[in-house]
């Protein structure tokens, strides 16, 4: 099943399904492009932002966690009071790690949310396959001309 | 890496601005926010310190229209390029699809353009790439200074590889978007995929 799919129904059947519009759900690439927002409004708007800090910031934990001679494999990123904030997991789908990321606010219970979270996030890992890749090997495009250019860029201010 | 949606039929792709610190990588991404318009337009997201260096990267992204049908996102990065932030500098590199070498033609920065040349080798290749085959684009910023190497000079020492090159003034907006241009020709036309 397509993660995106999975995502749809597993959340309706979740504990989460109640909360969950104060729950804005990402998965995320590593390089900051997002794949999946569950449209929670009005963060939605920003997704790229939240891709790109996202991945930086799970990134830059990583390496500086290299530092430490402790290793363990099952990593979370909380930045988060008592009732909300970002979370961050890794998502393994068939050997690609993608971020599994939560924007929460006005919970009563976080630490359950969490939870929650950690659980659909293996209940994903557990039933999908990654089927965003295309692994063509040819070009999109071919010849793209100086005018196709000029018009993705007709929006700019003169 | 580019991510091709053929569902909804978007592409989306990442351009990195790389270069010498101070050398007008982050006026670039100012200038192009500057003169977006349209309700989908995003803020720049910098990360700096206090004194608006770049201390991870800036952000922008950035819709632009269709090309054959396929809605195109772009997402500009710039990294820091002061040496002390070599780390988080690597990170942003990751995922990239075309490179903007912004170089700063005043004659007492030659060193330093030349060693972030060679540093962006050396990242390119940390993240498994091959520098033949990134897309790369050169910026010659800062035309309006006094004190600037010859176009001549800058191509012999900084070019050997002939990238399209452009002129810029990015403070004043000069050749911003020829630049921005000439990259998301050469990144849109290395999209693999195929149209099936
Ligand atoms: N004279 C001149 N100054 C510029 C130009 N482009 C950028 N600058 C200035 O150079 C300084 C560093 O620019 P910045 O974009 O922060 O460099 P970055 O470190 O590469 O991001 C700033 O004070 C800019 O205003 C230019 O074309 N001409
Ligand atoms: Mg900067």
């Amino acid at each position: 099943m397509d993660y995106v799919d999975f995502f749809k129904s597993e959340l309706k059947s979740s504990d989460l399904n109640s909360k969950i519009q104060k729950i804005a759900l990402f998965v995320i690439r590593l390089d900051g492009v997002v794949l999946y927002s569950n449209e929670v409004k009005p963060l939605d708007k920003s997704k790229e932002s939240i891709g790109a800090l996202a991945a930086g910031l799970w990134q830059a934990a990583e390496l500086s966690n290299n530092y430490l001679e402790t290793k363990s494999r099952d990593f979370r990123l909380s930045f988060d009071t008592s009732d909300g904030g970002v979370y961050l997991l890794p998502l393994n789908l068939n050997g690609d790690i993608h971020l599994f990321g939560a924007m929460i606010q006005d919970q009563l219970n976080l630490g359950q949310i969490k939870n929650l979270l950690r659980r659909l996030r293996d209940k994903v890992e557990d039933n999908c396959i990654n089927k965003n890749e295309s692994g063509e090997d040819e070009y999109l495009f071919n010849d793209i001309t100086d005018e196709e250019v000029d018009n993705l860029f007709s929006f700019v201010g003169k | 890496m580019s991510f091709v949606n053929y569902n909804t039929k978007e592409v989306n792709c990442k351009i990195v601005y790389y270069g010498p610190g101070l050398g007008g990588k982050t006026t670039n991404i100012q200038y192009v926010y500057k003169k977006t318009s349209g309700e989908n337009k995003s803020d720049v997201i910098s990360l700096n310190t206090e004194n608006e260096r770049t201390i991870f990267f800036d952000f922008l992204p950035l819709e632009l229209g269709e090309i054959r049908g396929y809605k195109t996102r772009f997402h500009l990065y710039t990294v820091p390029g002061q040496a002390f932030y070599e780390a988080s500098r690597k990170l942003i590199l990751r995922g990239v699809d075309g490179i903007i070498f912004v170089a700063d033609s005043q004659i007492e920065k030659m060193d330093a353009n030349i060693k972030s040349l060679e540093a962006l080798e050396t990242d390119l290749k940390e993240q498994g790439y091959d520098i033949n085959k990134v897309p790369i684009v050169v910026q010659w910023n800062k035309r309006d200074l006094p004190n600037i190497a010859s176009i001549k000079d800058m191509e012999a020492q900084l070019n050997k590889k002939n990238y399209p090159s452009h002129e810029a003034i990015a403070m004043e907006g000069v050749g911003v978007f020829e630049t921005l241009k000439s990259i998301s020709k050469l990144v849109l036309m290395n999209l693999k995929g195929g149209l099936n």
